[in-house]
């Protein structure tokens, strides 16, 4: 130890070993892609798409995700990463732009189902999105004064989501059910 | 004698920008400027959409509008890789290769004279590659000579399709996106 610094133990397999044939904990002891511990538990036994729930007419699904550069919402601040993103925007599909008379760099609020407005945030009017959904990048709108690089710029996607739904097979947490109109002249 | 250049993926490229940041860092390059960034082309119409991510800088144009405009010999073509740098000694920040450039590719530095990408000479005269194409997380930018129908961008071009950025400019950029 004292000498080479570092000893290692015998490496264990990380999950299955070489030549043994794997097995899983399931009845048949295979990966099953239809599930009978999933029907006996009430469940569909091959997952099934179902639709989501559609929102109030008029409003825009909020979908929400990352940019590459930033890391969720602490690296606002970096200042070779806000040079290179230092605010978040709003993706309206074109479509509905031309509708709206709204041109990317305007800049807007939304509002969500349950009052909530945003910070102002700017517009980016593209074909990338659909006509029913409004995407941002999570990360912005701090509300902290003493983060003065970065507050004031951009808008919080967590503020507008004051509802989530629950997987109910798995657990998992949806985010994107929450629905927002655009407030234009921000 | 080497002719550098380089291949970028544009089917690897993400976009995260880790090039311009590496960039940044490691040439000291002053807030609000840098020496390459990031363009995004959308194509289509959804749900038919295609989009083209090209991580962009100084081309080292084979035929460089930048030098020939240049009153002062500041700009020049150097011997070892034929890229073209900027003499900082000589430039007297006319701005004139700025309005040459078609890429957009300089700027003027706070401390007066033009600047862009030097494609890291400072690194590969040591045998590394420049700092965009070191921390590249998809791999996706090859650096090497032209001229060496064996080397790996040589090889890229001669195998892949690609495209370079205006080629109606005129410049023979030497900066290749495969597609």
């Amino acid at each position: 130890m004292k000498q080479k610094g570092l000893v290692r133990g015998p490496q264990q397999p990380l999950y299955f070993e070489d030549g043994v044939p794997a097995e899983f904990p399931t009845p048949t002891g295979k990966i099953e892609f239809y599930s009978t511990q999933l029907k006996d538990a009430g469940f569909d036994p091959v997952p099934r798409y179902t639709r989501p729930a559609d929102g109030p007419p008029g409003t825009f699904r909020l979908l929400s995700g990352r940019a590459p550069v930033h890391t969720f919402s602490r690296t606002q601040s970096n200042p070779v990463l806000r040079d290179a993103m230092d605010e978040n925007e709003v993706w309206v599909n074109g479509d509905v732009g031309a509708r709206l008379g709204l041109h990317s760099g305007d800049y807007v609020r939304l509002r969500n189902q349950d009052g909530v407005v945003s910070d102002r945030v700017k517009a980016r009017v593209t074909a990338a999105i659909r006509p029913d959904c409004v995407y941002m990048v999570h990360g912005f709108g701090h509300t902290s004064k003493g983060l003065r690089s970065t507050f004031g710029k951009g808008a919080s996607d967590a503020q507008l989501m004051t509802r989530y739904a629950v997987d109910p097979l798995m657990g998992g947490t949806g985010i994107n059910v929450n629905f927002v109109t655009i407030e234009q002249g921000a | 004698m080497a002719r550098f250049g380089m291949v970028i993926d544009t089917k690897k490229c993400v976009g995260c920008m880790d090039c311009v940041v590496a960039c940044k860092t490691e040439n000291d390059v002053p807030d609000g400027h840098c020496r390459d960034w990031i363009s995004q082309r959308l194509q289509g119409e959804m749900p038919d959409l295609r989009l083209t991510i090209t991580s962009e800088r100084c081309n080292h144009c084979d035929s460089p509008p930048c030098v020939t405009c240049c009153p002062t010999g500041a700009s020049h073509v150097q011997d070892f890789g034929k890229v073209v740098l900027v003499d900082h000694d000589k430039c007297i920040g006319c701005k004139a290769c700025l309005a040459a450039c078609p890429y957009g590719a300089r700027f003027i530095h706070p401390d007066g004279y033009a600047d862009k990408c030097t494609f890291c000479m400072h690194r590969v005269e040591r045998g590394q590659a420049p700092a965009c194409v070191d921390v590249c997380p998809t791999r996706c930018m090859h650096f090497g000579d032209l001229d060496d129908p064996e080397s790996e961008v040589s090889r890229l071009i001669a195998t892949r399709r690609h495209f370079v950025l205006k080629p109606d400019a005129g410049t023979r950029p030497r900066i290749f996106y495969l597609e």
